[in-house]
């Protein structure tokens, strides 16, 4: 035989399974390595990104060097040690920078097809290393169709096999994907074998030699393989003692978020995407006493107090068509046939842009709820009290008034009765005197029930709330007091940026001409009187105003003291019933805010008052009617 | 013309006594019949059986308390106002308060007046003297 021979190649069955099964098994730890990087701590990614492009990358060059010894040529084949050893990095090293670019904490589903080829061209460039590190004694040629075709395969595949990493969840998933990619590697391999054509010139001369090296070659395929498993079986063992950690710290995880939720008092649920309360909801069951059966679907609102149920649907379904956060409040039957108050908080769990489900919690306010009702309810009984009283006061005042006044026209009858008598002017000065102790008395009797009225009447009425543009308003309390002002010799300054608040126009008002008034009334008659009005920003949501002067201040033991009813400090030089810090004390409170004083006797005094930027509407406006049974 | 006769309705003696003196003072010389409770008062303005035939011939001009030990005065005034042959007789309403809201609810179920009772006394008699003027120049109607 003369010139060139067209070597018949065949492959060794057991040992290309053999490939394959290692392409598989590779790919497989691959995934299941590459799968734990998003879970990783930081500084453990890497190691996970290592792991899985050494199983993968190893995997690849393993199939492929026991692919090629499943390659019976009929010839002495010698390897390239360097080029071989070349070929192995160059599979991990592909296979490496490929699952770090998709495992970046920003990467998505397009990353795959930066990655995919990368790999892809990786694969091929191991294969034909490889093939290039393979010493025949004949020729070695490639058909370009072919090997287009063994690269078009790699970087598809190795695509189809990224992408299916980023979606697969469960095992059998990962099993598909590794499949897909063991096969897919395993298929460029062998495509690229079928694009090589040997050809040898002595063939006959070495066919001895052949036979021993074949079976060296099997004894080397099972070398490798059994070093590759072995090797992968590790990585894969590595791996699940990680996803062991991974569960018993997500055990962990949602026993101590249940334990917060229950912390708090909290009923943890879920819903499905379309609002629909679905499985097992132990937190719901355990709270109701409604079965699996009851609650499903919409069944949950049958627990719900008749009067919120169809509120509670309707907010439900708005939410979940707006799907936004849910926020409410209603009552639920609990087990025990009690009904307990509920504040719901829940919201949309997204993934990839779509609801996959709802969670929400189930908080119990039913104390708070109770307390802020019993609250309310003494407030009203506070200021019906003082109604009632303020009014069965009067009436025996009207006798006292009245019969007095009858006792003075009786007067007159008895001075003239006892024109004559010596003692007549004596007698009618007596009288006189004692009827006007009575009349001042009851006058005064009359003012300080007044008051209590005023102040009743006050926590009644509803504020209505707008905004106060505090310069102006002061400035015009000021001005209406000018007269006292000017005549007592002093000065108010009212700062020309005070904020503006949101507030009852008449609260205010009178709150402040109280202060102003007091202010001037109380001023120290040693020095002109300066009063001044400032402001400061008090937290977030608030504005403290100071009314301060230079006038005689107040006795630190009296400081409490003022804001008392019909409490007065210092010297009684001044008329005053003692109502105005009380009454301006209920007005604060009733505005949502805070007075408070500091003052120095002999110094001056500050008066602070405390209001928010937007006033609630007031508790005044909430308590509704009180009823007038006194009458 | 049937002289009008003046029902009052005040559990207070001490106020009842102040009103009936100022009302004579004023030189009102009509028949009063005072009660001091809704009930019998009541009994005497819709009779026993409570159709208020009992007032059909008379003319009346009711003072009336709210502050009443068995009701209150508003009750009263809802039912004169609700019978037919009570409801022309005028009403006069003499109360300790001054709230705007009651006020304004006597007003709503028919009163014709409201007077606070001042502990001021000069203020009173001058308002019980100015209804004793009222009744002089007014014509009770007859109930039908």
């Amino acid at each position: 035989m003369s010139g060139p021979t067209l070597m018949h190649a065949g492959y060794n069955p057991v040992l290309v399974a053999l490939s394959v099964a290692i392409a598989i098994l590779s790919a497989y730890v691959a995934l299941d390595l590459g799968a734990r990087v998003r879970g990783a701590a930081p500084g453990q990614r890497w190691a996970w990104v290592a792991g899985a492009a050494g199983a993968m990358g190893g995997g690849i060059w393993s199939m492929h060097f026991i692919g090629m010894l499943a390659f019976e040529m009929g010839m002495p084949v010698a390897y390239h040690l360097g080029l071989t050893a070349l070929s192995l990095v160059i599979a991990v090293a592909a296979t490496g920078v490929a699952f770090a670019w998709v495992n970046r904490a920003a990467a998505g589903l397009r990353d795959v097809l930066v990655s995919g080829p990368l790999m892809g061209l990786g694969v091929a460039g191991m294969h034909y290393t490889g093939m290039a590190a393979m010493h025949v004694p004949g020729n070695l040629a490639y058909s370009v169709v072919i090997v287009a075709a063994s690269i078009a395969i790699a970087v598809a595949a190795a695509t189809a096999a990224l992408w299916l990493t980023f979606r697969q969840h469960g095992v059998r998933q990962k099993l598909l994907a590794a499949g897909v990619m063991g096969i897919a590697v395993a298929g460029m391999h062998y495509t690229g074998m079928a694009a090589a054509t040997f050809t040898v010139e002595e063939a006959g001369a070495h066919a001895a030699h052949i036979t021993a090296l074949g079976q060296d070659q099997q004894t080397l395929a099972l070398a490798v393989a059994g070093a590759t498993f072995a090797i992968l079986f590790l990585a894969l063992f590595a791996s699940s003692v990680d996803q062991q950690r991974v569960q018993e710290e997500y055990r962990a995880s949602e026993a101590r978020f249940r334990a917060a939720i229950q912390a708090v008092r909290g009923v943890l649920w879920t819903n499905d995407a379309e609002g629909r309360m679905m499985g097992e909801q132990p937190g719901w069951a355990a709270l109701t006493g409604q079965t699996r059966a009851e609650y499903e679907g919409f069944g949950w609102a049958s627990a719900v107090h008749p009067d919120d149920a169809a509120s509670s649907l309707a907010a439900w379904a708005a939410t979940v068509a707006a799907q936004r956060d849910f926020v409410h409040e209603h009552r639920v039957r609990a087990r025990d046939g009690s009904w307990r108050h509920f504040a719901i908080h829940a919201v949309p769990i997204l993934r990839a842009g779509a609801i996959r489900e709802w969670v929400g919690v189930h908080t119990d306010i039913t104390e708070q709820r109770e307390a802020e009702a019993e609250l309310r309810d003494s407030n009203e009984e506070l200021q019906r009290y003082a109604y009632i009283v303020s009014h069965d006061l009067r009436a025996p005042l009207v006798n006292v008034m009245g019969f007095t006044s009858e006792l003075e026209e009786t007067r007159g009858e008895v001075a003239q009765a006892l024109r004559d008598h010596p003692q007549a002017g004596r007698i009618d000065a007596d009288l006189g005197e004692a009827l006007g102790f009575i009349k001042a008395a009851v006058t005064r009797m009359e003012g300080l029930i007044a008051a209590i009225l005023r102040l009743s009447r006050e926590g009644r009425r509803a504020f209505r709330v707008e905004p106060l543009d505090m310069t102006t308003l002061l400035q015009g309390l000021a001005d209406a007091q000018h007269h006292q002002t000017d005549a007592a010799g002093a000065r108010v300054n009212i700062a020309p940026d005070l904020p503006e608040i949101t507030a009852d126009r008449l609260a205010v008002e009178q709150v402040f001409a109280n202060l102003l008034d007091n202010a001037v009334k109380y001023l120290d008659p040693q020095r002109p009187g300066r009063i001044t009005v400032t402001a400061v920003t008090a937290g977030s949501n608030r504005v403290r105003f100071d009314v301060a002067d230079n006038g005689r201040g107040i006795a630190a033991r009296d400081h409490a003291r003022v804001f008392e009813l019909f409490r007065r400090s210092g010297v009684q030089d001044r008329p005053g019933e003692g109502i105005g810090l009380a009454h301006v004390k209920a007005l604060v409170r009733s505005l949502g805010g805070r007075i408070d004083v500091t003052s120095e006797l002999g110094q001056g005094t500050t008066f602070s008052v405390t209001l928010p930027r937007k006033a609630a509407t007031g508790q005044a406006g909430q308590a509704g009617p009180v009823s007038l049974a006194a009458e | 013309m049937q002289p009008v006769c003046i029902v009052m309705i005040e559990d207070d003696e001490g106020h009842a006594r102040l009103i009936e003196r100022n009302i004579r003072r004023a030189g009102v010389n009509n028949e009063i019949v005072p009660f001091r409770d809704g009930t019998s008062a009541l009994a005497y303005l819709l009779g026993p059986d409570g159709s208020g035939e009992a007032s059909a011939r008379r003319h009346l001009l009711i003072l009336l308390d709210l502050n009443l030990p068995d009701m209150t005065g508003l009750d009263i005034l809802e039912k004169v106002k609700a019978n037919p042959h009570t409801r022309r007789s005028p009403v006069v309403v003499l109360t300790t308060t001054d709230d705007s809201r009651e006020v304004q609810r006597c007003y709503d179920l028919g009163a014709n007046v409201y007077i606070t009772k001042p502990v001021n006394y000069e203020g009173f008699s001058n308002a019980i003297r100015q209804l004793g003027l009222f009744f002089s120049v007014m014509q009770v109607p007859e109930t039908p």
